[in-house]
């Protein structure tokens, strides 16, 4: 390391403003400073009110609509399955890049959603929904899975799936013939 | 699968308009054409100038093929040539003013010397014996019942006609002088010579008379103009020749016993007496004085079997030009001292059989002189050459043209050549072993070969950019080249010779052997085959068995067989080698190599036009027994047999329907197809039987059929083709024949319904003597709007490519090639196709099928003759390669669904790498730039 300093240069300026910070005044807060006339703060009161009245909640009544909750993330599957039939139906069965990514789509989501249906309803569960659930969960699987079913049934009709005869064509092979033959009327004459 | 097929249906869609062309600049670069015109007659080959203002001559000659050609002396290309009608290899030509005039058989044409277009044609009843054009280009005709006709010069009509009437007289020759025509009749022991006026066709004076008993037919060739008569008596032992004189005298020489040919020559007061013995041959010139011939000298006889004279005027001098095999010869015929000798090259004897010269004194003293030569070898008659002033100029292989069967040869691979048994060893064991080693084996050569193919990288990469040069040309001699384009034919010609031909190489001849001897005629062939790697083998007719090297052409090995060859065949033995059958005229059977082990083989033979037999042969025994007779019903003749090609892999064995559905195909590897003529019923039947068992599986006859014209089959996998000449006039049908060439297909299905692989179900196996399940056949009837020659099928490596149908055209139309597509038997008839049925590449039936001139493999080009198609497949699965052959030879590459495994030419490599690299550049460019601002921008934003 040499000795002699570099040349001083300012600080840069990011330096000096860490350096002075401000003074870390608080916030004022809401009651400290005085409503302007005129101003009726409607959520304020209401805050207030929660607030002011901590009414103990019953747990049934939470866990109906934790429930109620979850029967609606459940069922949200079945209203776009119409939409998706529809636009399957209208996208043909022609190989193009819109149906590929749409069909690929049908059974990505599914797959994606069952491999995370605990994660899903994890917010509705504890020890007194835990068996309610149950019903909830296979509706929502059974969901999934009719989407799938409709990626398969368009799958089908684009004709990707080997279900006829023509899919196993190259599996099979020709009959191996038990006899020789060799054609052997090959007459030249020299003219 | 149908993923596939849907992908497949618009490149198929495509390829309706793209399998009909090659690209365009393929054409001409990857097929070649050899025009031939076979081997010339010496009378009837002449210099001549092509019009009286031209100063260079061509050299026109009729060929025994009958062709009358006019070749340019400069490079040897043909100026033109004209197809005449077939007359067993004689016929006359004659010059006249700006006109050739030739005589086959019965019919007399002009010709435009210069171009070959055709004045007239006159047919006659009667044969044409000689003839001769006048000054004014009219034609004197001498007939074989003794009729001289004069032709008019414009039209060909018969302006006069003499007969004379005694029928022991026979015509000789014809005489043609300024305003008279001279007849030489041979009458008993005198030869009658007759005067005519040729402007009227009176007789002028009285006839002469010679005493004279000429040889006919005649071993003496004379090859002389109008001038003089010559002839041989008492068996070819005395020549006796005159000039034409108003006091005839003959003058006559002893050929002594060993003299095998005799030439008269004669030029202006020249004659000059060629003979040859089976050793030698000398000359004897005569000189012509006030119409007696005095012998002038004699020349030195000269060693060689093989020579040939010609006189050549120039200036007052007239010249003998000798050619034998090493040199030619030049004299003056005023003095017996050789004026020049002209020493053939080293290496390029020519045995001359004919020539002709011309010759013309320099103002140095010195010669210029060149010869036209028809040559003799073993087995390959009647190559011309050009022979100027000793070198030879030019050749042309004309001894080709009678080529009467081909086999194909594979060429070695240089990859695998040198590692053939570490392959085999690899093989040969376990799965694990043979990994392990090709592991050591890649190592091994990692190490011998890696730092030469490093080091020789950037050259390759630097040719494969920038030289224009294709690089299949760099392999040569036995070796294959990358995509197997190169392969040689073996060729058979019709005198015996054995060539071989490189196909990839525009048809250059690489060896030349010959399976006869001299003394022996060629018997003719029964086979040729290639029986192993590099190895040919030739069953001739005489039953010899012969095997060359097909590389080299060194006769490998030579065996008599004990009797004449009836027919021959190809067969696999148990040991995967392969065995030639040979069925002798004894009725016995010869295995060459021997192979014990050969399981039965079953052959088919044509025994005669009312029998096809079934043999089974099998290694041990040398008794073929016959397992089945196939006999046509009553007054049917057998017209031809026809099986499916050697080669003939099937990639699918099904045919996907537009449901998805599958009908399978009735693959029968020994299915024969009969085809029959009904002469009197007018019509054709076809046979499609199983070799084996003989089973007939299907027939169909067709009625209405012109039986005079051939019945032309292909077959390949599952399907037949034949084509006849149906005419409702020969025969009124119920429905009505439509007039015209009918082009049948026929595919056989194993069931009629989809998915059913018929009475067999999922066997693995199937024997023909147990049952092989009879086919669904599928036909349909096209009409074709030209006779077909010949047909043959492409053929490619795994048969993955779509076949197509190769028909050979009559006259010079070339080969046509037909994408077995378009003559599916299913395609819908009187209706559009349904949606599946599109799906499938059906199109709607329409029965003419329409030539496209961009399917006509041979272009522009005016081929002649070919009679016979060999495919085979190329190294790449999209190409297949063509050769034929029967006068001209063509060779060219199809490629029925385009070069799908190969660059094009215009495939831009230069503008890919170049793209790639300009990116690679921007990026290292703008990369540093990005980096800089996006830090900048974050900043900024504090």
């Amino acid at each position: 390391m040499p000795p002699s300093h570099p040349p001083r240069i300012p600080p840069p300026p990011w330096v000096i403003d860490l350096k002075n910070l401000p003074a870390n005044k608080p916030r004022p807060t809401s009651a400290a400073v005085p409503d302007p006339p005129g101003f009726t703060n409607s959520s304020g009161s209401k805050k207030s009110t929660k607030q002011g009245g901590p009414t103990p909640t019953d747990p049934s009544e939470t866990d109906d609509l934790f429930l109620k909750k979850a029967w609606e993330i459940a069922l949200a599957p079945a209203k776009s399955i119409p939409m998706n039939a529809i636009m399957m139906y209208m996208s043909g069965n022609s190989l193009q890049i819109f149906s590929i990514m749409m069909t690929a789509m049908l059974f990505m989501n599914p797959l994606k959603a069952l491999s995370s249906v605990n994660a899903t309803f994890a917010r509705f569960d504890n020890e007194r929904t835990h068996a309610r659930l149950w019903p909830v969960k296979l509706a929502f699987i059974a969901l999934q899975l009719a989407t799938i079913a409709l990626g398969i049934w368009k799958v089908n009709g684009m004709g990707l799936l080997p279900t006829t005869y023509s899919d196993w064509l190259a599996w099979e092979t020709e009959r191996k013939p038990m006899e020789f033959s060799a054609p052997a009327f090959q007459v030249l004459s020299s003219n | 699968m149908r993923l596939l097929s849907r992908l497949w249906l618009p490149c198929l869609i495509l390829n309706v308009v793209s399998v009909l062309a090659i690209f365009k600049d393929d054409a001409y670069h990857t097929d070649w054409h050899i025009p031939l015109i076979g081997p010339s007659i010496a009378a009837s080959t002449f210099f001549h100038r092509p019009n009286a203002e031209s100063r260079a001559s061509l050299i026109y000659t009729l060929t025994t093929r009958s062709i009358l050609a006019a070749i340019n002396p400069k490079d040897g290309e043909l100026v033109w040539r004209q197809p005449l009608a077939e007359s067993n290899g004689t016929g006359i030509a004659c010059g006249g003013n700006g006109i050739i005039v030739s005589a086959t058989g019965s019919a007399v044409a002009s010709f435009d010397a210069a171009n070959g277009r055709l004045f007239w044609e006159n047919q006659f009843s009667s044969k044409i014996v000689d003839l001769g054009v006048t000054a004014t280009n009219a034609v004197v005709v001498l007939f074989e019942d003794g009729a001289v006709r004069l032709l008019k010069e414009q039209t060909g009509d018969v302006a006069w006609e003499w007969n004379f009437v005694d029928s022991t007289d026979v015509p000789i020759s014809l005489h043609v002088a300024e305003s008279t025509v001279t007849v030489a009749l041979s009458h008993i022991s005198k030869l009658h010579l007759t005067t005519l006026s040729l402007a009227t066709g009176r007789e002028v004076g009285s006839p002469l008379s010679v005493a004279g008993h000429p040889d006919i037919p005649s071993t003496h060739r004379a090859l002389h103009g109008d001038d003089v008569l010559s002839w041989t008596e008492r068996s070819g032992s005395i020549l006796k020749f005159m000039p034409l004189a108003p006091t005839p005298a003959p003058a006559f020489v002893d050929i002594p016993q060993d003299v095998i040919e005799t030439t008269v020559v004669a030029l202006k007061d020249r004659i000059a007496v060629h003979y040859k013995t089976g050793a030698n041959s000398w000359v004897d010139i005569f000189t012509v004085d006030a119409g007696t011939a005095v012998k002038h000298y004699s020349l030195q006889p000269k060693a060689g079997a093989h020579s040939a004279i010609s006189l050549s005027t120039s200036g007052d001098v007239t010249y003998l030009v000798w050619t034998s095999t090493d040199e030619t010869l030049l004299y003056d015929t005023n003095r017996p001292e050789i004026l020049e000798t002209y020493p053939h090259p080293q290496g390029q004897s020519v045995n001359a059989t004919l020539a002709i010269s011309e010759v013309v004194a320099r103002l140095d003293g010195s010669w210029a002189m060149r010869s036209f030569v028809s040559s003799w070898a073993l087995g390959f008659v009647g190559d011309t050459h050009l022979i100027r002033n000793g070198e030879i100029a030019w050749t042309r292989p004309e001894s080709l043209s009678s080529i009467v069967a081909s086999t194909w040869v594979e060429l070695l691979d240089p990859t695998t050549e040198g590692i053939v048994e570490d392959l085999n060893v690899e093989t040969h064991t376990s799965i694990g072993a043979a990994y392990i080693h090709r592991v050591k084996r890649h190592l091994n050569e990692l190490a011998e070969y890696g730092p030469d193919w490093v080091k020789a990288l950037p050259q390759r990469i630097y040719n494969a950019f920038l030289s224009v040069e294709n690089t299949e040309s760099e392999r040569t001699g036995k070796w294959k080249d990358f995509f197997g384009f190169r392969k040689f034919a073996v060729v058979v010609t019709a005198e015996g010779g054995l060539a071989a031909i490189d196909v990839g190489k525009n048809g250059e001849v690489v060896w030349k052997a010959s399976l006869v001897s001299p003394p022996v005629k060629f018997a003719g062939i029964s086979g040729i085959y290639e029986v192993r790697k590099g190895t040919v083998a030739i069953v001739a007719a005489d039953g010899e068995y012969i095997e060359y090297d097909a590389f080299e052409g060194n006769e490998l090995l030579r065996a008599e067989l004990g009797a004449p060859a009836l027919t021959s065949a190809l067969v696999d033995t148990p040991s995967e080698t392969k065995a030639v059958v040979v069925i002798l005229d004894n009725g016995k059977s010869v295995v060459l190599p021997p192979s014990p082990d050969l399981g039965p083989v079953y052959l088919s033979i044509k025994e005669s036009s009312r029998l096809v037999k079934g043999l089974r042969v099998t290694g041990l025994s040398h008794h073929p027994e016959t397992t089945w007779t196939f006999v046509p019903p009553a007054s049917e003749e057998i017209t031809s047999v026809v099986s499916r090609p050697v080669h003939d892999p099937v990639a699918s064995i099904g045919r996907v329907l537009g449901d998805r559905s599958v009908i399978y195909k009735y693959l029968n590897q020994h299915l024969l197809v009969i085809t029959t003529i009904n002469p009197t019923l007018s019509t054709a039947s076809v046979y499609i039987l199983d070799a084996v068992s003989g089973a007939v599986l299907h027939s169909a006859t067709h009625s209405g059929v012109d039986t005079s014209q051939p019945i032309r089959v292909g077959v390949s996998e599952n399907w037949v083709v034949y084509s006849y000449f149906g005419d409702d006039d020969v025969v009124s049908t119920p429905g009505g024949a439509a007039k015209g060439y009918h082009l049948v297909v026929s595919e056989l299905y194993e069931s009629e319904f989809a998915n059913d692989r018929g009475s067999l179900g999922q066997a693995a196996n199937v024997s023909s003597l147990t049952g092989a399940g009879k086919p669904y056949v599928l036909s349909q009837s096209y009409i074709f709007p030209s006779p077909i020659e010949a047909f043959a099928v492409s053929s490619t490596k795994q048969g993955i490519t779509a076949r197509e149908i190769l028909i050979l055209l009559p006259g010079t139309a070339g080969i046509y090639t037909l994408p077995k597509r378009i003559i599916d038997p299913r395609r819908p008839v009187g209706r559009e196709p349904d949606n599946a049925e599109k799906e499938e590449g059906l199109f709607r039936y329409q029965p003419v099928i329409e030539i496209d001139p961009r399917s006509i493999i041979t272009h522009e080009r005016k081929v002649l003759g070919l009679k016979k198609m060999e495919t085979t497949p190329a190294e790449l699965e999209s190409t297949s390669i063509v050769f034929a052959y029967g006068l001209d030879l063509f060779g060219a590459r199809l490629a029925p669904s385009m070069t799908f495994d190969m660059l094009g030419k215009g495939f831009g490599k230069i503008q890919l790498v170049g793209t790639v690299v300009a990116l690679a550049i921007g990026a290292a460019v703008v990369a540093p730039m990005v980096r800089r601002k996006q830090i900048n921008s974050r900043w900024s934003a504090m």
